[in-house]
């Protein structure tokens, strides 16, 4: 890579590793070594296909989809279970919120990883229908199917807890 | 407040809380994974090796091991007992395919127990290669299982360039020691050991070896001390085969009759997509002339870094 193009890389990727991680925290339920490794590779990819990468009308958007797709291949290689840590970063939390937060995050731990990630995409990200089609290959109808799916098997793990827990 | 709704504002409100221990570390570690990526990429368009790609590369060898005439010694006892003759005669895919799966179990240490073969012979070609061959298996002994792969491609001359080392880098590859050698007869040899996450150097360890020729053949050997690689979790200390032994295979006699069953490629009349100076990063580390295939002891002394 040329010296300007590693660069300009290096700016993109100092930017966008934390909003990354994030993304990579939630898919990975809280899993804080495979969140670092979803984002590695991510930027990894990135890397390789920079100029192209550069060139295109949302870089940004371009990685969480990279980040989105590596998840769902990590999934499909991976046969051993996720290991979240049912712990939040320290001192960011209240006691009310961390509880809540652990609940949710159990609560995407036990989702498929396709289900998860149209979570992430539709509810985090803020994507529309078309816009997590897009990332996820599928459909528009098989995101409708998806996330609700996703959401009612979010609440049947939940039960009608969330909103209880939201307001404690 | 829809269930959805509260769905969203929890997500936001837990994904908000994560933050990398160390940012700086994960763009570095990103980094060193594409230039890796690069690096891999570049063997894969020049060499055409894509069929390997579920066995990383990587790279840390220790220089003992690069040197001494075992190299030989192991390479014949490991071939010793193989029935592939030289023999340009054309056999089925299927044949081939069988064959070349023999040809990598013939160069697996003696004493364990191979599983999950599979082999593929006559993938659709491209506009490198007639043909991509490669053959995958798991190997164990009593230090656990890992997977060993092969692939074999031909290219019209001049239309591949062998990769080279990474360089010496020590926030990238701090683990990789890499050597390049000249061998015998014309051709070049690269042995890398090391890690899929080079940067972290540590988890699943990515050993490979390419042997490039004039006449446009490469052979690819690629290991891991683990079943698969990616988060597949580490069965072993190391791969199955030493750094020695990886480049004994590299050279053995095994793969050439094998290598006379794929037709050399025409040129490309366009040109060749991404024919570039090779290895991403790479700036190469050249060690000493390696004897051609099976026919001297290995003497290389390859710089080493890491």
């Amino acid at each position: 890579m040329r010296a300007d193009d590693e660069r300009d890389y290096l700016e993109f990727a100092t930017a966008r590793a934390g909003a990354l991680y994030r993304s990579a925290s939630l898919l990975s339920s809280g899993d804080p070594h495979l969140a670092e490794d979803l984002v590695q590779e991510t930027l990894g990819r990135m890397y390789v296909h920079w100029r192209r990468v550069a060139a295109a009308d949302n870089p940004a958007a371009y990685a969480h989809t990279v980040l989105v797709r590596v998840f769902l291949s990590h999934r499909r290689k991976r046969s051993t279970a996720e290991h979240p840590t049912g712990q939040l970063p320290e001192g960011v939390a209240t006691e009310g919120d961390a509880t809540l937060r652990l609940a949710l995050l159990d609560a995407l731990a036990r989702l498929r990883p396709r289900d998860r990630a149209v979570l992430v995409l539709r509810y985090w990200e803020d994507r529309s229908i078309e816009e997590t089609a897009h990332a996820l290959r599928i459909s528009a109808g098989a995101v409708r199917t998806q996330s609700s799916r996703a959401l009612g098997r979010l609440r049947a793990v939940l039960g009608d807890s969330l909103p209880d827990l939201a307001r404690s | 407040m829809p269930f959805e709704d509260h769905v969203a504002q929890t997500l936001r409100d837990t994904g908000e809380q994560f933050t990398p221990a160390n940012l700086t570390e994960l763009v570095t570690a990103g980094v060193a994974d594409g230039r890796k990526r690069r690096r891999r990429r570049n063997v894969a368009v020049l060499g055409g090796s894509a069929a390997l790609a579920l066995i990383a590369v990587g790279g840390a060898l220790a220089p003992s091991l690069l040197g001494g005439s075992p190299t030989r010694q192991q390479a014949q006892a490991a071939t010793g007992g193989m029935s592939l003759t030289a023999s340009a005669k054309p056999v089925s895919n299927a044949e081939n395919a069988r064959q070349l799966l023999s040809g990598l179990e013939s160069i697996l240490p003696k004493g364990g127990t191979v599983s999950g073969p599979h082999s593929d012979w006559g993938t659709p070609k491209t506009v490198y290669s007639n043909i991509m061959a490669s053959a995958l298996v798991v190997y164990k002994d009593d230090k656990g299982p890992g997977a060993v792969a092969v692939s074999l491609t031909k290219y019209a001359p001049g239309t591949y360039k062998a990769p080279t080392c990474p360089p010496v880098d020590p926030v990238h590859f701090p683990d990789d020691v890499c050597h390049q050698y000249d061998v015998e007869g014309g051709g070049t040899l690269v042995v890398d050991l090391g890690y899929e996450y080079s940067s972290r150097g540590s988890g699943t360890k990515a050993w490979t070896a390419w042997l490039f020729r004039p006449d446009g053949s490469l052979i690819e050997l690629a290991e891991n001390n683990a079943v698969s690689e990616k988060d597949s979790p580490v069965t072993r200390q190391d791969p199955p085969l030493t750094g020695e032994q990886l480049k004994a295979a590299a050279l053995s006699d095994v793969w050439q009759p094998l290598l006379d069953q794929i037709k050399t490629p025409k040129v490309y009349k366009g040109g060749v997509p991404g024919l570039h100076t090779p290895a991403g990063p790479g700036t190469g580390t050249p060690g000493g002339a390696v004897p051609g295939t099976g026919t001297g002891t290995g003497t290389g002394s390859g710089a080493s870094h890491g």
